[in-house]
């Protein structure tokens, strides 16, 4: 084993061009695919970094009868299974924003209300104090609050004496008990669900919340719980489903429309829809990696060639084919071990920079390491390609043909043929390969092209929104923003003084909802922006509905450029004594008066005393929610008259962009100084921020399909180069006999073509199982869709016999006269 | 038929140093002669039969083909002279090993962009008149050296040039196959064709109606 070691060290030393090209090949392949798998192993494969991580479930409720997804709990829901012997905890988890005042600049701060006993279902324990009291069942929110290592370091300087200081909430004030320690992340589904910086513990009753909560007033948004040991998720699901239908018989009146509870592994729930992508962008490099392989694989073979004479030798002094195989296999996994070894020293260089390309709203990005499993995985990768790319040309070694090939001075052997078509076999699975990854790329590509180009119904440009919060204090006595009425002098001065800001055309203020796109906070939006409906004259079950809603003031659809269709927009004057006025979008109205006018239908909320609501007007429907739908109904409420805590300011104009947050900060404390003014992004970002996640797979993809076709058009270049040095002699009888320089082209290209198209074939029916595979990810295209085929089929001929020009000429210009004496 | 006025070869040594193959070569062949040319390894003959077969182009002075100056000639109108008027036999055959004998025939047509189904009655008039039917589908791994030899002449005649140049057509022949071949040649010359070979026979050389007699790159004699 040393000496064939040391052989193939001497062997690779020898022809450092060689060496050095499998290497850079191999390194890349390597590379790449590690570099994914880093990516899926924090995000897929890695347990959550609680303890005991997979008896963590997310808990999900669903409406069926009004295909409600996702539809929150009701405090007494939540002591239900709380209660049921499936967990060991149960915690409601809020996401919230909050200002932390008391200093001289108030700052926003993310806040995650949970029941008390959130930190022993998680099985964390804080590095500083303490945790929540689990058995703390004080109504209201419990004075204490836990904060994050970043918040300590960042505003508090890490102050070792932390503990018991106070800081004020809104108006309210709470007492440090515990710091998390760094590294220390929510299991959330957004990065600012994720990134929370303060815990704060209630029993979710008791003021600011319901003294009484009711069964049908589901305004927790989601939940996690820890299963009992030793029950497994199929199990608890299955008591849950006869828990869900004993409290529906009990409480018919509260679920007209069906309940039903789901258990999702909590890891999925971080995860999201991010698997797909992920494990597709791993296949792709998977492919990458194996069409270097077969690149590597062909060199091999060409290589084997030369040296049939030398193996021809060792066979006559006694080597074993055994013998030979294994020394051949030995130089190929050395050369593939030295590229796993630069691809690995190159991630660990770029790691960096590499990570800018992933989304922010990546799930478990600060996971991302090289450890020791992806060291592993690399490892194995390197093994496993060098056996891949190694195999075929030790076993051609081994089949070798001795008396002919020493006879043959090492050109050519009875086996040549043979190597020449594996060689063409090879070239054609790398064509193949490279062809679907290539479609794969175009399909995303011309889905993405789709999505920006769709006509989104608003106008982005010269958009800019900035958040801020209204404080909700726990005594709502003490609330200065508690009516609608309280409000409205506040709003109606803020939009007086943004008008009047330099470069400000048109002002207007939302709830965080009524920002297009926006997924961020998406919590919040459930909590706020969602509305359980009941319309006037439709009594009859199943007529409750749940429809987004977003809260504007009447300036608001001008300066987003939505069309009315029908009817009017709000007025300034309508004030919260007048009746309570809604405009909707075409989808609504079509969705629930398909077939009547919908100006002057009235509807109102299923919470009780809540009025009725009449369609003032209706506008065409618009992407606010998703690039991708344009049809979800939509309704939009008078911020006049539906007050609401959570602001968002929208202005339009020529405006200075670093000079705006300032300007707005100064002006809305000028109104107020306790408010925090944060999140100040234009329009045109909050639309490309809600397409990264496609903007990442698609670019990933395309980096891969190129490097996919660079690497097919090096390996056909390889082979008819190869082709055409074997055919040299050949050539030259052929220029001898009478043929032209174009015959000569014609063949040398016809031979490529032949072997692009097989190839092509091949390709074209793996690409269309594997457009089908990847149909959810298409936006407006379909997986099929045959202009994509098309240009990419012709692109990827056209390099390719790009990749057999270059030796074809060199096959035009052979002189017969050398070729005809190259025996 | 062929004239060629003091016509040299020579490959650059170095700056300004030249390797002469060929020096001041001055040769005239009538329509219907058999030449024969003779000399040492190294003398320049295969070079020489080159030169004529339009294989080699990189030497200077005067070359005449019938009524074409060749040395006027552009390589591409060179390539249509040669086929239309050269047949070419090598002394290692160069048949096409993944072609069939009927395949290796009819290449030399195809270039010459002929109608298939001229090919087609060519290429069988051919096998017959060299009474090599049988052998059609063979491949050239599948014959013996005459046999191989065979092909090679068919090739070289079966487009009718008027010149046939051979270079050591008997070289890797024994003794009876390469009588035949050059029998075969007496009887093509006897038919009209003008041939030119290269040989070290002195009893192929015999075939022949004149011998030139080369040494390093000069004719030294010329014997009819």
């Amino acid at each position: 084993m040393t000496a064939d070691l040391k052989f193939a060290l001497g062997q690779l030393r020898k022809s450092p061009g060689f060496t050095a090209i499998v290497v850079i090949t191999m390194a890349l392949g390597i590379g790449g695919t590690t570099a994914i798998f880093s990516v899926v192993d924090a995000s897929l494969l890695r347990p959550l970094p609680y303890p005991q991580s997979a008896r963590l479930v997310s808990i999900q409720a669903d409406l069926p009868g009004i295909d409600a997804h996702d539809a929150g709990m009701s405090e007494p829901e939540w002591q239900d299974l709380q209660g049921s012997g499936i967990f060991d905890y149960v915690s409601p988890t809020w996401f919230d924003e909050n200002n932390l005042t008391g200093s001289a600049q108030p700052a926003r701060v993310r806040l995650l209300l949970v029941a008390p006993n959130y930190f022993e279902l998680l099985s964390v324990k804080p590095q500083v104090g303490r945790g929540f009291d689990p058995h703390d069942h004080s109504p209201g929110i419990i004075p204490e609050i836990v904060i994050s290592d970043s918040l300590w370091k960042r505003s508090f300087g890490g102050d070792p004496h932390i503990l018991d200081k106070t800081v004020r909430m809104d108006t309210d004030l709470y007492r440090i008990i515990g710091v998390m320690p760094a590294g220390f992340d929510s299991p959330g589904r957004t990065a600012e669900e994720r990134n929370v910086e303060i815990w704060a513990a209630t029993s979710f009753y008791g003021p600011p919340l319901p003294d009484h909560p009711l069964r049908n007033r589901r305004n927790l948004p989601t939940a996690i719980a820890r299963l009992k040991p030793g029950l497994t998720i199929a199990a608890a699901q299955s008591r849950l489903d006869t828990l869900a239908a004993s409290l529906q018989k009990q409480f018919s009146g509260d679920y007209p429309d069906g309940w039903r509870v789901g258990l999702l592994p909590l890891k999925e729930r971080v995860v999201g829809n991010t698997r797909q992508p992920l494990l597709l962008l791993l296949a792709a490099v998977g492919l990458v990696l194996l069409i270097g392989c077969v690149n590597v694989a062909n060199l091999l073979l060409a290589r084997a060639s030369a040296r049939a004479r030398e193996m021809a030798i060792r066979r006559a002094l006694g080597a074993s084919q055994t013998r030979l195989m294994r020394q051949l296999l030995t130089e190929s996994l050395i050369l593939s071990l030295f590229g796993g070894c630069a691809g690995v020293a190159i991630l660990l260089l770029a790691q960096g920079f590499l990570l800018q390309f992933v989304p922010e709203s990546f799930p478990r990005l600060n996971e991302i390491s090289i450890n020791w499993s992806v060291l592993t995985f690399a490892l194995l990768m390197s093994i496993l390609s060098g056996v891949i790319f190694g195999v075929a040309p030790a076993l051609h070694a081994a089949r070798l043909d001795l008396s002919h090939a020493l006879n043959q001075e090492g050109r050519g052997s009875t086996s040549s043929g043979e190597r020449a078509r594996t060689r063409r076999t090879l070239v054609v699975i790398e064509f193949a390969l490279s062809l679907v990854l290539m479609i794969a790329a175009g399909l995303l590509v011309h889905s993405f092209w789709d999505l920006l180009n769709v006509r989104l119904g608003f106008n982005p440009q010269s958009v800019v929104s900035i958040r801020t919060r209204l404080p909700y204090p726990n005594d709502t006595s003490i609330d200065k923003y508690a009516t609608a009425a309280q409000e409205a002098p506040f709003i109606g001065e803020l939009l007086r003084r943004f008008r009047l800001l330099p470069g400000v055309e048109e002002a207007a203020l939302g709830d965080p909802a009524s920002i297009p796109l926006d997924q961020s906070q998406r919590d919040l939006n459930i909590l706020e922006g969602r509305f359980f409906l009941e319309f006037e004259g439709k009594q009859q079950s199943g007529a409750t509905s749940m429809v987004e809603r977003s809260r504007v003031t009447p300036g608001y659809f001008h300066l987003l450029g939505l069309s009315l269709l029908r009817g009017r927009l709000f007025n300034e004057s309508e004030s919260n004594s007048a009746p309570q006025v809604a405009i909707v979008n075409e989808a609504f109205a079509r969705t629930y008066w398909p077939n009547e006018d919908a100006i002057g239908k009235r509807f109102k909320s299923t919470r009780a005393n809540s009025p009725w609501i009449t369609i003032v007007g209706i506008i065409a429907n618009a992407r606010t929610q998703s690039v991708a739908q344009s049809d979800m109904p939509q309704i939009y409420l008078n911020l006049y008259q539906a007050p609401a805590k959570h602001l968002a300011i929208f202005l339009r104009g020529r405006l200075n962009q670093a000079a705006i947050p300032d300007q707005v900060r100064h002006q809305v404390q000028a109104v107020d100084p306790t408010l925090p003014v944060f999140g100040a992004q234009t329009l045109t970002q909050t639309l490309s921020d809600s397409l990264s996640q496609q903007r990442f797979s698609m670019q990933m993809i395309a980096l891969f399909a190129f490097t996919a076709l660079l690497l097919a058009a090096i390996g056909i270049y390889g082979v008819i180069a190869y082709m055409v040095t074997e055919r040299t002699h050949e050539i030259g009888i052929r220029f001898a006999l009478g043929a032209q320089r174009q015959d000569i082209l014609q063949i040398v290209i016809g031979q490529g073509l032949r072997l692009v198209l097989v190839g092509a074939g091949v390709g074209l029916i793996c690409a269309i199982i594997v457009g089908q595979i990847m149909a959810n990810l298409l936006y407006g295209v379909r997986p099929t869709d045959p202009l994509t085929f098309l240009i990419v089929a012709l692109l990827f001929v056209a390099v390719a016999l790009l990749g057999c020009y270059f030796p074809a000429r060199r096959a035009m210009n052979v002189d017969p006269i050398v070729a005809l004496r190259y025996e | 038929m062929i004239k060629l006025k003091n016509l040299e070869r020579n490959y650059p040594l170095g700056k300004e140093r030249f390797f002469y193959v060929l020096r001041d070569v001055n040769i005239d062949v009538e329509e219907g002669e058999f030449v024969s040319i003779m000399g040492p390894s190294g003398a320049g003959k295969s070079t020489l039969l080159h030169i004529l077969g339009m294989h080699d182009h990189g030497w200077h002075g005067e070359y005449f083909l019938g009524e074409a100056a060749v040395h006027h000639l552009k390589p591409k109108e060179r390539a249509t002279l040669r086929n239309e008027q050269i047949g070419f036999v090598f002394q290692q055959y160069h048949l096409l090993d993944d072609l069939t004998v009927y395949e290796n025939l009819d290449i030399p047509l195809s270039y010459r962009r002929y109608s298939a189904s001229r090919r087609a009655a060519l290429v069988a008039d051919m096998l017959d008149r060299f009474q090599i039917v049988g052998k059609k589908d063979l491949y050239p791994r599948q014959l013996s050296g005459g046999q191989q030899q065979l092909v090679g002449v068919a090739r070289a005649i079966i487009a009718e040039p008027k010149l046939l140049l051979a270079d050591e057509p008997t070289g890797n022949l024994h003794s009876s196959q390469g009588e035949e071949i050059m029998e075969l040649f007496r009887k093509l010359n006897e038919q009209g064709m003008t041939i030119v070979q290269v040989t070290h026979s002195e009893k192929n050389a015999a075939y022949g109606k004149r011998t030139i007699q080369l040494r390093d790159g000069w004719i030294v004699k010329e014997d009819r």
